[in-house]
């Protein structure tokens, strides 16, 4: 009985991740991050626009992240909540909210700070965020349950460490790496949503039930 | 033992009938959910579904709110306080339960 209520439980907060559809916008943010440090690493070091990119990381990242969120609530309405229903899920906590902003501002400040100071540790870069990317997705992965969260938590490991040990460190490395990511979440995201689409046909047009 | 297995007696029926524990599981996850999620993720059939909701928000543990999304009317159920501490304390019971008698060994 214990178990029954923790199936549907668990299936329930699995509910968000059944189209694919976060995945496909994260493999977005995830290439258009790619375009960023790949901009970074072509453009002269102390030019103006340069400077700004830099300077913008933390901006530029916190609100990819938010627009992301929108779009996906976005595209759920029109896709997934009127073929296999409609969810709200409880807000986090303040506390929640706080400790993901301020591991965010961690990670972007973090970037800064390396690129800004300490050259040498851009060849790290790569396998630096591949860690920090794999360490959320195994996090993620293993609340919700989902098996493909801790394939793309491999995925982001082996690209960061293979890029940094093959001498691709620095800026484009970066580049390459969010681009690898990138590609790797629409893959995993597309053939998901395939698999939804095939099993929840598109809605008939009936007025509600009860 | 038998105090263990009789207290199972005391546990809250509407709650543990099977097609509304499904029902609690589920909303317990989240802050809402309409009446087609509800519909696929239960298997259970419009007409019960429906008989099974109106108990629940007889009994104060169910608030269900008719709305639209666009031109689409919507049913939309959310636990309420008092439902959402019912089904804490159900599980409480259960979980007591297990533990005392099958993990025991009894």
């Amino acid at each position: 009985m214990k178990d029954n209520i923790n199936y549907h439980v668990q299936k329930t907060r699995q509910y968000w991740h059944i189209d694919g559809l976060a995945e496909l916008v994260a493999g977005g943010i995830f290439l258009f991050l790619g375009a960023y440090f790949f901009a970074l690493s072509a453009l002269p070091p102390n030019s103006l626009l340069n400077t700004l990119l830099q300077a913008g990381f933390a901006l530029i990242f916190i609100g990819s992240l938010l627009l992301g969120k929108r779009l996906v609530t976005a595209i759920k309405i029109r896709l997934t909540f009127p073929r296999t229903g409609f969810v709200t899920y409880r807000p986090p906590t303040t506390r929640s909210r706080w400790i993901s902003a301020g591991l965010a501002l961690f990670m972007a400040a973090l970037v800064v700070a390396l690129m800004s100071t300490a050259p040498a540790s851009l060849e790290w870069m790569p396998a630096i965020t591949g860690l920090i990317v794999a360490a959320g997705w195994l996090i993620f992965a293993s609340r919700v349950g989902l098996p493909r969260f801790f394939l793309l938590a491999i995925a982001s490991l082996a690209f960061g460490i293979g890029l940094s040990l093959s001498g691709l460190g620095d800026l484009l490395g970066l580049a390459i790496y969010y681009a690898s990511m990138g590609f790797t979440l629409l893959l995993s995201g597309g053939l998901t949503l395939r698999s939804y689409l095939k099993q929840a046909p598109a809605p008939q047009e009936e007025s509600d039930e009860s | 033992m038998s105090r263990d297995i009789q207290g199972l007696a005391e546990v809250n029926r509407l709650i543990h009938e099977p097609a509304r524990l499904m029902i609690f599981a589920i909303l317990s996850a989240v802050e809402s959910a309409d009446f087609l999620y509800l519909h696929q993720e239960t298997g259970l059939s419009r007409g019960n579904l429906s008989s099974h909701l109106s108990k629940l928000e007889e009994a104060g543990y169910l608030r269900i709110v008719k709305t639209y999304r666009g031109k689409i009317p919507l049913t939309v159920c959310q636990l309420t306080e008092t439902g959402r501490k019912a089904f804490e304390d159900y599980r409480r019971q259960i979980k007591r339960f297990v533990e005392n008698t099958f993990e025991t060994g009894g």
